[in-house]
């Protein structure tokens, strides 16, 4: 009996606490995710916001890195946001997940914003997000020490060595990031992802180990070798090397602006040194912030009323730039109060965007991993071509192209493992793939230890197709003697299948 | 005297009616709270996460009620707990492990169909205006919608489910009221938006959409139209038709010309994400080489800790060793530390030119130039060992201090008479009874050293870099660093993979636990006999 009573009673506890937590009000509500610079203005937002549209903003902090996995992991259970502010390069990957809106703009606004910015934010021809900031990379200079810039890399090389006496670097780069290293590319005539016509990346070819990419890494390896840039530096390093006027410059960003000022009285901020012959001025990567919407919002269109009528507006633009001190994107902010800005767009002005594709994330950990190499003595013709080897095989182009009509050639033998492949005798190894000169030839170099070699070479990556001495099919293996290091430069004529060599021929 | 558990306001076992109440209300409390939850879970389509949530709420209401369960009352938080956020994320990672869930494929088919036909497109005989929304006392809305045709203005008054009427004398500002409407602002306007952006205006064929804050078009039309029985998506504005791919989870183009629809949905991709682990170049590359020092740095990290624990143990165990619990104290601290910052001071500390330890070496004068410790394949190696014993000695040392009490004295003054030398005695009698109570921990620490991902990923970060490898990797790097990168390093993030490779890993971990468990258990007997 009594049970049965108390049963009862729990029940319409049940009912009861139940219908409080399931009626959930559909308030006019914006839930915008910002991270803790921008948070604080969004928040002081709120109550113009919610006087005057009656929009309740609900702001909720979270870090730059982690917006784009929030919003594809919260989004489609309903519990994501309905603005966010996301770095550029998260762009593709939210597109290619349907998880963001494609946005329009007024003609008025985009005047207000610079082509450089837009481009950062759009994909497959369409805008997807209004940036805020833009920033890169610059050359930083400590005037007492280096009273001039840099004019190409020759010159920063020059002056290594003649500050090498004191005890001074003349430039400090964070060592095997290749976000800070990509203006040394560039310079050089290297570059990430070709372009095709349509401007849209050529994702097969990558420029890592194009001749201005190997000349860049050749630069990286001499200028480490001889002890004239310093390794194993990061941020936090290379801000004390410039405190204590062991070095001369460094490079890095504005987000760095404030600790540049207070590390350095007398400084300076320069583009980035060319090659001459090649470049005028190295191109750092350009990155952006900014505002996207959320294609999993339930009230998108009253988030596309917020963003436009209260975010991207002169005066946000402007209380976003004064909180934060980064390059603006609306040219209607005065960037007077901090004079750094312009130093940095200054030396922006030829920067490259970073791509945004999907593609990306499998570029910066194997291009990370080869100039952690060359700063450790690693060969750099081979490091930048394993780094190839692995972005290809990451990105899946590797089984395009092997379905492509060309032919591989692999230089095979005992020699593979010396010039850095994984094991000798085998086919499939690309590091000794042998480059296609266009006119049925091939050729490859590497420079082998002393020893006694042999060799022959293989087609598509097997055993099938075979040659050996004398352009025989299967033929026998030729043999290779060094008595000393030598870079060796080999040859094949798929027409006469003759394989040559610099050392016997 | 039992006590009568019929009387009014007493559970059974004689609670007071102030704890029945609190019981009853947090029962009911869980139970609307499971409630709330299972209805919006099945509203989303998760089934397995509302039936995990339905036997936790049922469990725990039965336990209390029924009483022959009533005893385990004090078991159900840990109970509800493990099958929460232990048996529910295997499961999770089990059935994920045959699916291609990730970057691409995030959704269940119907949330991507939902999300493709969301798109609409304004088709080339559609006329574009500019709108503004009102609303009459009914509730009802409509558009004031104006356009500009050859330099005149044109106006058009939309009502939801009516026909549109032209506005004979057209103005460019919205009027106050018209025909009973009124123009909306402010919060009654933001109240509109959130309705008004999928609602139909006008009548059947004549209807206009909103499609951003500026424009409507006549009429806005869905570009992709999905249809169930062919399973396919057509593209409304030229003609193209999508197939489901229910092998890959994409809709593909049925002339095979271009890119398919983005996003993909999550298919079941059966074994194959386990055979890909198997075809991976990653694995042709340095994985024995990892799976060795994966092995050796658990061996050796186990090992160095255990022996520099038991010694700190044995040493603080005695009595005369003055300010004992002061030193036991200081020893204890690497142990509380977080190890994230730890790590992250001890990378600063090994830094090769302007690391403490390099800085002192050299002013010192024991070494000329830095040591490489983190850049040098042997050093890195030495230096994650290094760190490592200083992370995990002090709970070593905690574990063997208590084991060590609980080793009986007589023994020791037994074999002392016998004639023991305090070597012996230490491998014959401590050496053995510890390792029965501490054997599991060893095992324990070998599994957890096994996978820590944490130690290798804060210390070296995946450096030094292996020369010529197929896949990016570390000399460094164990098991579980080098899969992560392959599960979502490089592709972005492929979870239905990473899953596949946890259960591999977990596979080789148990086969490596069970054979440690027989050691274990040969102790045991060891120590039963004698």
């Amino acid at each position: 009996m009594i049970s049965k009573k108390l049963l009862g009673v729990f029940a319409l506890f049940v009912v009861a606490l139940g219908s409080i937590t399931s009626t959930m009000a559909q308030s006019n509500t914006l839930v915008i995710w910002a991270d803790a610079e921008r948070a604080p203005l969004l928040v002081d937002l709120a109550d113009e916001v919610l006087a005057d549209l009656g929009i309740t903003l609900q702001v909720v902090e979270i870090g730059l890195g982690d917006a784009r996995d929030g919003l594809l992991t919260t989004g489609p259970v309903g519990e994501g946001p309905d603005i966010m502010i996301t770095p550029h390069d998260t762009i593709g990957q939210l597109v290619e997940n349907g998880a963001i809106i494609p946005l329009e703009l007024d003609e008025s606004l985009a005047e207000q914003l610079s082509p450089a910015a837009l481009s950062l934010f759009s994909y497959k021809d369409q805008l997807w997000g209004i940036p805020y900031a833009i920033e890169n990379v610059a050359i930083i200079r400590n005037t007492d020490i280096l009273p001039e810039p840099f004019t190409t890399f020759d010159d920063v090389r020059a002056k290594a060595e003649e500050l090498k006496e004191q005890g001074i670097f003349a430039l400090a780069i964070p060592t095997g990031n290749t976000y800070h290293n990509f203006p040394v590319t560039s310079a050089f005539g290297g570059y990430i992802f070709g372009l095709n016509e349509d401007g849209s990346f050529n994702i097969e070819d990558i420029g890592l180990n194009s001749e201005g990419g190997l000349a860049a890494a050749e630069w990286l390896a001499g200028m480490y070798a001889d002890g004239l840039l310093p390794t194993d530096v990061n941020d936090d390093v290379m801000f004390s090397l410039l405190e204590e006027g062991r070095a001369g410059a460094i490079i890095t960003g504005p987000w760095y602006s404030q600790r540049i000022s207070e590390t350095l009285e007398n400084y300076a901020i320069d583009p980035i040194p060319g090659v001459e012959g090649v470049t005028e001025n190295g191109s750092p990567f350009s990155g952006g912030q900014g505002f996207v919407i959320s294609a999993f919002s339930e009230n998108q269109l009253l988030a596309e009323t917020f963003l436009f009528d209260y975010l991207a507006t002169p005066e946000f633009m402007q209380a976003i730039f004064d909180a934060g001190g980064r390059p603006a994107t609306f040219s209607t902010v005065d960037t007077s109060a901090n004079p750094n800005v312009a130093g940095f767009m200054a030396a922006g002005y030829n920067a490259i965007p970073m791509p945004a594709i999907p593609q990306m994330a499998s570029v910066w950990g194997s291009s990370d991993a080869a100039l952690t190499l060359i700063s450790t003595g690693g060969d750099p013709a081979e490091s930048m071509n394993t780094a190839v080897q692995q972005i290809t095989t990451a990105i899946g182009v590797a089984a395009a192209l092997a379905a492509s009509d060309s032919d591989t050639i692999t230089l095979v033998g005992s020699l593979q493992s010396e010039a850095g492949c994984a094991n000798d005798w085998d086919p499939a190894c690309s590091t000794t793939f042998m480059t296609d000169n266009g006119d049925g030839t091939y050729s490859f170099t590497v420079t082998l230890p002393a020893g006694d070699y042999e060799y022959k070479v293989a087609v598509n990556g097997s055993w099938d197709e075979n040659y050996g001495a004398n352009g025989e099919a299967n033929g026998a293996n030729i043999a290779l003697s060094l008595s000393a290091e030598t870079e060796v430069t080999f040859g094949f004529d798929s027409n006469t299948k003759a394989i040559t060599d610099s050392v016997n021929n | 005297m039992a006590v009568n558990t019929k009387q009014k306001g007493v559970a059974p076992g004689g609670a007071s009616l102030f704890s029945t109440i609190v019981t009853y209300g947090a029962l009911a409390l869980l139970n609307a709270v499971a409630l709330t939850l299972i209805y919006g879970l099945l509203d989303m389509g998760n089934v397995p996460l509302a039936v995990v949530l339905g036997i936790i709420a049922f469990g725990a209401t039965i336990i209390f009620f029924v009483p022959r369960f009533y005893p385990i009352r004090w078991m159900v938080p840990g109970l509800a707990f493990m099958i929460l956020l232990v048996l529910y994320p295997i499961y999770f990672t089990v059935s994920n492990a045959f699916t291609n869930y990730g970057d691409g494929h995030l959704y269940a088919k119907q949330q991507s169909i939902n999300l493709i036909t969301a798109r609409k497109y304004v088709p080339e005989e559609a006329n574009v205006y500019r709108w503004e929304v009102m609303q009459a006392d009914d509730g009802r809305y409509a558009l004031y919608l104006t356009r500009e045709v050859n330099g005149v203005l044109e106006a058009a008054f939309a009502p939801e489910g009516e026909s549109i009427e032209p506005i004979a004398e057209p103005t460019e500002e919205a009027p106050e009221t018209y025909n009973g409407f009124r123009l909306l602002t402010g919060a009654d306007r933001t109240t509109a938006l959130g309705v008004i952006q999928s609602a139909v205006f006008g009548l059947g064929d004549d209807t206009v959409g909103i499609r951003t804050r500026r424009e409507a078009a006549r009429p806005l039309k869905d570009r992709f139209i999905y249809d169930s029985v062919t399973d396919t998506i057509t593209d409304q504005t030229d003609g193209r038709v999508y197939v489901a791919n229910n092998e890959i989870g994409q809709f593909v183009p049925q002339d095979g010309q271009g890119d398919p629809l983005a996003p993909g949905f999550i298919v079941n991709v059966g074994l194959s994400n386990f055979t890909r682990f198997i075809s991976d170049p990653g694995l042709r590359g340095p994985l024995v080489d990892i799976f060795v020092w994966t092995v050796v740095f658990s061996l050796f990290s186990v090992l160095s800790t255990f022996a520099l624990g038991l010694m700190m143990a044995l040493i603080l165990n005695s009595p005369y060793i003055v300010g004992r619990k002061v030193i036991q104290s200081l020893l204890i601290i690497p142990y509380a530390i977080p190890a994230v910052i730890s790590i992250m001071v001890w990378r600063a500390l090994l830094n090769q030119n302007f690391g403490l330890v390099n800085k002192t070496l050299m002013d010192v004068g024991l070494i000329a130039d830095g040591i490489p410790f983190l850049t040098d394949a042997a050093w890195a190696k030495f230096s994650i060992l290094l760190v490592n014993l200083w992370l995990g000695y002090p709970y070593m040392m905690l574990i063997c201090s208590g084991a060590l009490q609980a080793i009986p004295s007589d023994v020791y003054e037994a074999a002392a008479v016998d004639g023991a030398r305090p070597w012996q005695s230490f491998r014959s009698i401590t050496l053995p009874l510890l390792l029965v109570t501490v054997g599991p921990l060893l095992i324990a620490s070998f599994t957890y050293n096994f996978n820590n991902f944490l130690l290798i990923d804060a210390l070296t970060q995946g450096n030094p870099p292996i020369p010529g490898s197929p896949v990016q990797a570390s000399y460094t790097d164990i098991l579980i660093s080098y899969t992560y990168r392959l599960a979502f390093g490089n592709r972005g993030a492929d979870y239905g993979y990473a899953s596949a490779i946890t259960l591999v890993i977990f596979a080789l971990v148990a086969l490596v636990t069970v054979f440690q468990t027989r050691f274990n258990n040969q102790w045991e007997k060891v120590s039963d006999n004698g």
